[in-house]
């Protein structure tokens, strides 16, 4: 059974690989654009590039592992370098591991520990129950910040297309952090 | 925090500064900093 600091290993290995493949493929698809005047769609490209591998590297810390009770290495992780922000965030993540738990138990979902390493955590469909969950938070933080500089003047919006690629990328990073993750799980 | 990742720091800062350029090659150009920046500001030497 691989540990979270097999995982973390495996994760930093994947790191260069996953920036050079998607810089060759999306740096190919957005010259294309940018060589026919379809600036606009190439920035997007781009955009969609830069996501993937921000959200493939926060794969570290936003682990499958997660499910959990108790301190996993992400977490230990995250109290380690994020300081006080980094018990929030801990707080934040147990709610996740206790409400997979309680889920997997209504469900009758198969796991070792309640839900570790269940379809419910360890699939495509955990991705997208972890990327909701990282996505409150910052959702509600954008409508505080977005709301509160309106008071300055100050228009802090992204368009709904910026917000959709940034979701998309999100989902592609993560399904990627996530997709080594189960194959080192599956290995043992 | 080693000077790679200081270096991509500051890519990252120069980038962020630079987005609300829509639909330019100065947008291009930001974006290919941004994602080179962050690379190297989480780059770790080693296992």
């Amino acid at each position: 059974m691989p540990d979270g600091l097999t995982h973390r290993k495996y994760h930093k290995r994947w790191q260069f690989p996953v920036f050079a493949v998607s810089t060759v493929v999306f740096g190919i698809i957005a010259m294309s654009l940018a060589v026919s005047e379809n600036l606009y769609q190439a920035a997007y490209v781009l955009e969609f590039w830069f996501w993937i591998n921000v959200w493939y590297s926060l794969g570290s810390v936003i682990d499958p592992d997660l499910d959990l009770l108790g301190v996993s290495k992400s977490e230990g992780e995250i109290l380690k370098r994020y300081g006080v922000l980094g018990v929030f965030i801990f707080a934040y993540s147990s709610l996740y591991a206790a409400s997979m738990h309680y889920i997997a138990m209504k469900l009758k979902v198969k796991g070792l520990f309640g839900a570790h390493r269940s379809w419910l955590t360890h699939s495509p469909i955990g991705t997208l129950i972890r990327v909701l969950f990282v996505n409150a938070p910052l959702a509600y933080l954008y409508q505080i910040v977005s709301v509160g500089l309106l008071a300055f003047d100050i228009r802090f919006e992204f368009s709904n297309l910026d917000l959709l690629v940034f979701f998309a990328a999100q989902l592609v990073g993560l399904g990627i952090a996530d997709g080594i993750h189960v194959y080192l799980d599956s290995r043992e | 925090m080693s000077r790679v990742n200081r270096i991509g720091l500051g890519l990252v800062l120069i980038g962020m500064n630079s987005i609300p350029t829509q639909g330019s090659w100065i947008e291009i150009v930001v974006w290919f900093i941004l994602a080179v920046g962050w690379f190297l500001f989480i780059y770790e030497k080693g296992d």
